[in-house]
């Protein structure tokens, strides 16, 4: 647990007990909850992968295409700038 | 011994299965593992040094802030603090349009339903609850109450459906018409501290202290994959806007990207400089941009395709808390546990060594609450300053008997503050004074049985001030012999005997 300066993330980020496989109680609960491990990691197992570089290759496609419509990466026109403060005008 | 034997058989054989599978697994992922993202995106050209220039300060929260959300709208945006407020922001021009008081002043979450019509918070009381705040007023909409921890995270996928995040390490789809419970996504082993819904909102992310990342079927309630990696809890998880990609920020003081398809870790966000843990991140709308906000202080921002840091957005005096990036990608929203801490250092500029907290006014007349008070003596200390924390009951709860339960409730807030008390007693002109010290709340409780404290070697900086508020401008007093009932009734005796100085 590490420490932290703020009170409550302390007191309740770990509040939960950890569920342990213990081999020692070998009450019909333990093996219910082994049973559900094994058919999760089946579940996980069977699934299909692509290679890293494929996916690597369709993100950077995706940033490339979207480039344009990202304010926050080009940049916007003062004139077009929702959060700027508007000043003013001054009739001279 | 039949049995046991048989059953130990069977446990043998799936251990033996579970084994083999994740080493499938394994081997699975390593067979595609041709390259990694960083080196992939050799060819992509640097973005250089990402600089935003702060627009907006919006000032309005007496507490620290601990989450917020963007409405769909871009423009709105809506904020929860440890005052016991949820405030609604219009971001154009600063202003709050809408004041949400909470039952619990311990807020974790927020959300902005995609309709702006709704807004949810919840924490540790481990509810969610739902308002409406189109109506003339706040109204309470439904109270979500199955959990059994905190409410860490919670979104909307409409007016009629929220998903939650808890530390009873489960996940929770809702109805809210019928304010029931629709799915239970259970698999993590940890507290769970974020959710993210994907794009096509078929699927929905969550990380957790267990430092796994999962990916579930919305609608089925199973878990599709496992991300692992991160060596702590994972606060803080997003999905890559074409939702094939999902990133995760942890207390191991690192983010990561997981490409789903291939089912592995395929960029690691670390810098030997930031020692800082995790709390929040964002992408911009492109997914290029990874805004992650750190205990540091900092908003860091990394190029999510080569992996490096380029741009940081400093200005908190604290701990950044969250952060979030609207559905217009114009901005970026940051919110901080700085809200509340400039006040200490205002008062020592001041010349003042001691700050009285508690005081009984306060409490009833500006309703500040336990809760409230004990923070503020925690931050208090924190800063080095001496605290005087007043506690006291009213004259009806002295008339009902239970000033004991009243007094105590108020000390143990105090005490949860991580504080280092000592006991003592003064005798002086007011003869209501009681001195109290502990430590840890885990001492405190043992205060309650009358062991003594161990840690008595620094000087108090705390002093418990019993005041009944009975007492005040009513011409009654507290007679010595009540502050010894009081005394006695808590094992204070023992202590006031062995420490009295």
């Amino acid at each position: 647990m590490q420490e932290r300066s703020g009170f409550a993330q302390c007191q309740f980020k770990h509040s939960c007990l950890k569920v342990e496989m213990s081999s020692k109680t070998l009450s019909s609960g333990s093996i219910a909850q082994a049973r559900r491990t094994v058919q999760q990691l089946r579940r996980e197992a069977r699934i299909e992968r692509i290679k890293v570089s494929k996916a690597s290759s369709d993100l950077m496609r995706y940033c490339g295409e979207h480039a344009k419509n990202d304010p926050l990466l080009m940049g916007i026109p003062t004139s077009e700038n929702p959060f700027k403060d508007k000043k003013p005008c001054t009739v001279l | 011994t039949v049995i046991m034997a048989a059953e130990k058989a069977e446990m043998d054989a799936l251990k033996k299965e579970c084994d083999g599978l994740r080493a499938q697994i394994e081997a699975a992922r390593k067979a595609v593992n041709d390259t990694t993202m960083t080196a992939a995106a050799n060819g992509v050209a640097p973005l250089g040094r990402v600089q935003l220039k702060l627009r907006k300060s919006l000032k309005g929260h007496l507490a620290k802030i601990y989450a917020m959300h963007w409405s769909e709208d871009s423009r709105q945006m809506v904020s929860a603090s440890q005052d016991g407020k949820l405030l609604v922001w219009d971001t154009f021009t600063g202003n709050k349009l809408v004041a949400v008081p909470l039952k619990s002043a311990w807020v974790m979450s927020v959300a902005f339903a995609p309709s702006a019509n709704l807004v949810a918070s919840g924490g540790l009381d481990n509810i969610c609850t739902v308002y409406n705040i189109k109506a003339a007023s706040p109204k309470t909409l439904r109270e979500l109450d199955a959990h059994t921890g905190y409410l860490s995270c919670c979104r909307f996928l409409s007016d009629s459906e929220i998903l939650t995040a808890s530390g009873d390490t489960t996940c929770v789809l809702w109805d809210l018409e019928t304010g029931k419970q629709k799915m239970v996504y259970t698999n993590h082993i940890g507290d769970c501290m974020s959710l993210a819904l994907s794009p096509d909102m078929n699927m929905f992310i969550s990380g957790a202290c267990d430092s796994l990342a999962k990916l579930w079927d919305l609608r089925e309630g199973t878990c599709k994959q496992t991300f692992s990696g991160h060596t702590s809890d994972i606060n803080a998880i997003s999905f890559f806007p074409s939702g094939n990609a999902i990133i995760t920020g942890s207390d191991d003081c690192s983010c990561k990207m997981y490409d789903l398809r291939s089912d592995q870790e395929v960029t690691d966000y670390t810098d030997a400089t930031l020692n800082a843990g995790v709390t929040s991140l964002a992408l911009s709308n492109s997914g290029r941009l990874i805004f992650a906000g750190y205990d540091d202080f900092n908003c860091h921002i990394w190029d999510s395709l080569k992996g490096e840091k380029v741009g940081v957005l400093s200005g908190h005096d604290n701990r950044v808390s969250c952060t979030g990036v609207p559905a217009d990608g114009m901005g970026v929203c940051t919110g901080s546990w700085d809200s509340f801490l400039k006040l200490p250092a205002m008062i020592q500029d001041c010349g003042a060594d001691w700050v009285i907290l508690g005081h009984s006014e306060r409490r009833h007349v500006f309703g500040e609450s336990d809760e409230l008070i004990g923070q503020k003596v925690a931050h208090a200390l924190e800063n080095d300053l001496g605290v005087i924390a007043c506690i006291g009951e009213k004259l009806e709860e002295r008339e009902a008997g239970t000033t004991e339960e009243v007094v105590y409730a108020q000390t143990q807030v105090i005490a949860v503050g991580k504080i280092l008390f000592a006991l003592k007693l003064i005798i002086g002109k007011n003869d209501a004074l009681i001195v109290l010290s502990f430590s840890h709340c885990i001492i405190m409780l043992e205060l309650k049985r009358c062991c003594v404290t161990e840690n008595v070697n620094d000087w108090e900086k705390v002093v418990l001030a019993y005041e009944p508020v009975w007492a005040i401008g009513t011409g009654k007093t507290a007679s010595p012999e009540q502050v010894t009932t009081e005394k006695e009734e808590r094992g204070f005796g023992c202590f006031v005997s062995k420490r009295f100085r």
